[in-house]
């Protein structure tokens, strides 16, 4: 094959490649509309309950073309509430999310399988204490409408569980404390088309 | 279920580690045992602890609770290489110990542009061990001077982590004071034999002593919910073996409780306000 062959068809193939590439649209998480939540059984009795309060991140979102997409999330491991503040000050300790030294829980996808017309498995490395792991959240797209006072501004909603072991990434006193250690994650995400 | 858990619990933070002091005292006590022997076993003892209550850190070390695990692990092996050193250069080398690991422990949040003003309690503390150590060498008037104000001091910090929210520490202290109960324990019997004072190994005292300096530094580094005047409290305790001295003058079986019983005078108070700040 001679060169103007080889570089013929390499220009086809960018050229069919670059329109995929560019249909990821970038959206950035709208923090005041966005719950990181989790549930961890205590000891039998109830499911203790949490909220992340500080969750920052961008998606880039291919609607067409769903595994094309990427998502990064960083949280605020001092935002947590548990509604209780000694909890919350217990759990920011160096037992558990060890706040002064590790002060965010990042989340980086490394690959989307769409498994319905809304639904996706979003595998992602999640960075805790530290400790990075590889995490399975089942996401659905729920909705993409602009704003109704701001037809300019365009919105997308994701909601997402995960299933996490808290041991997994060193938290070892989950289990003294009656804790889990199986950690259920649950986000409901609003992020605003840049 | 739980109660089985709570009887193996038990076991593991205070019976094992009780049981292993009074072995290790024991064998401190016969000449045929080598002394390195009982610095690697007691260190390593100590250590072991350690991991049991927090697990084996990954490599390299990510959090300071790895940290502080393999700073546990080398002690052993310098408690070895300070056998023929001057008391000058096992202080010495216990202070570097203190300001090595404080610096390596506070590198995260420092290198993050963090600095807390509750670290300067670490630093008063190895300030003060420092001190304390360089005026009473482990090998002093009284065998009591060093068991007893360690004990002490490891009773009080441990109680004192618990409440301070940092858990798993304050289980690590509870069976250190265990271990370090052990070995005081064999010494008063030797003691309740008569003849001369027990010998304590000044190899065993300085491992024993730097394990328990490294603990406090991470205590006061990093819990969350620290009283600072229950920490102050131990603090003041560091400096106990000054009254060896006066304590030393007094019949050998009384010397263990007059230690105790000026280790509760800061103790007690310590407690109190740990309690007051739970």
């Amino acid at each position: 094959m001679s060169l103007f062959s080889r570089t013929a068809i390499a220009a086809a193939l960018l050229a069919l490649t670059a329109p995929i590439v560019q249909a990821a649209e970038h959206y950035t998480v709208h923090e005041d509309h966005t719950w990181v939540t989790f549930s961890i059984n205590h000891a039998g009795w109830a499911n203790a309950r949490g909220i992340f309060r500080n969750v920052s991140g961008d998606i880039m979102f291919d609607q067409e073309n769903v595994t094309n997409s990427s998502v990064s999330v960083v949280i605020a491991s001092s935002s947590l509430d548990t509604n209780s503040e000694q909890r919350d000050r217990d759990m920011g300790g160096a037992d558990f999310l060890n706040i002064s030294e590790f002060p965010e829980i990042t989340f980086e996808s490394t690959r989307i399988e769409q498994t319905g017309e809304r639904t996706a498995i979003v595998y992602g490395a999640l960075t805790m204490i530290g400790v990075s792991r590889e995490v399975a959240l089942d996401v659905v797209w729920n909705n993409e409408m602009p704003l109704p006072w701001d037809a300019s501004t365009i919105k997308t909603g994701f909601s997402a569980t995960a299933t996490i072991d808290g041991t997994n990434f060193g938290m070892n006193q989950l289990v003294a404390f009656g804790l889990g250690p199986k950690i259920d994650v649950e986000i409901d995400l609003e992020a605003l088309r840049q | 279920m739980s109660g089985h858990m709570s009887v193996n619990t038990l076991i593991m933070l205070f019976f094992m580690p009780l049981a292993f002091g009074i072995g290790l005292g024991s064998a401190e006590r016969r000449a045929s045992v080598a002394s390195w022997l009982i610095v690697l076993a007691m260190g390593s003892a100590i250590a072991a602890i350690y991991l049991l209550h927090e697990g084996f850190p990954p490599f390299p070390a990510i959090s300071s609770k790895h940290k502080v695990a393999y700073v546990l692990i080398a002690i052993p092996l310098l408690g070895l290489f300070i056998d023929k050193q001057t008391p000058v250069c096992r202080t010495a080398l216990q202070t570097l110990l203190g300001v090595v690991t404080f610096s390596w422990l506070i590198q995260r949040p420092l290198s993050a542009g963090q600095i807390d003003w509750q670290w300067l309690l670490p630093v008063g503390t190895i300030f003060v061990w420092a001190a304390t150590v360089a005026k009473v060498p482990e090998v002093t008037g009284s065998s009591f001077t060093w068991p007893v104000t360690t004990l002490a001091k490891s009773i009080t910090a441990s109680i004192i982590a618990l409440l301070g929210g940092f858990i798993g520490l304050g289980q690590v202290l509870l069976s250190l004071s265990a271990l370090v109960g052990g070995y005081t324990l064999v010494v008063f019997l030797s003691a309740l034999k008569g003849g001369p004072q027990p010998q304590v190994s000044p190899m065993t005292i300085w491992t024993i002593q730097s394990s328990l300096l490294v603990l406090l530094v991470q205590l006061a580094t990093f819990a969350t919910n620290l009283s600072t005047g229950a920490y102050l409290l131990i603090i003041s305790m560091v400096a106990l073996p000054f009254a060896d001295s006066k304590l030393s003058r007094l019949p050998i079986l009384v010397q263990p409780f007059a230690f105790a019983g000026l280790a509760l005078v800061a103790g007690i108070p310590a407690i109190l306000l740990a309690l007051r700040n739970f």
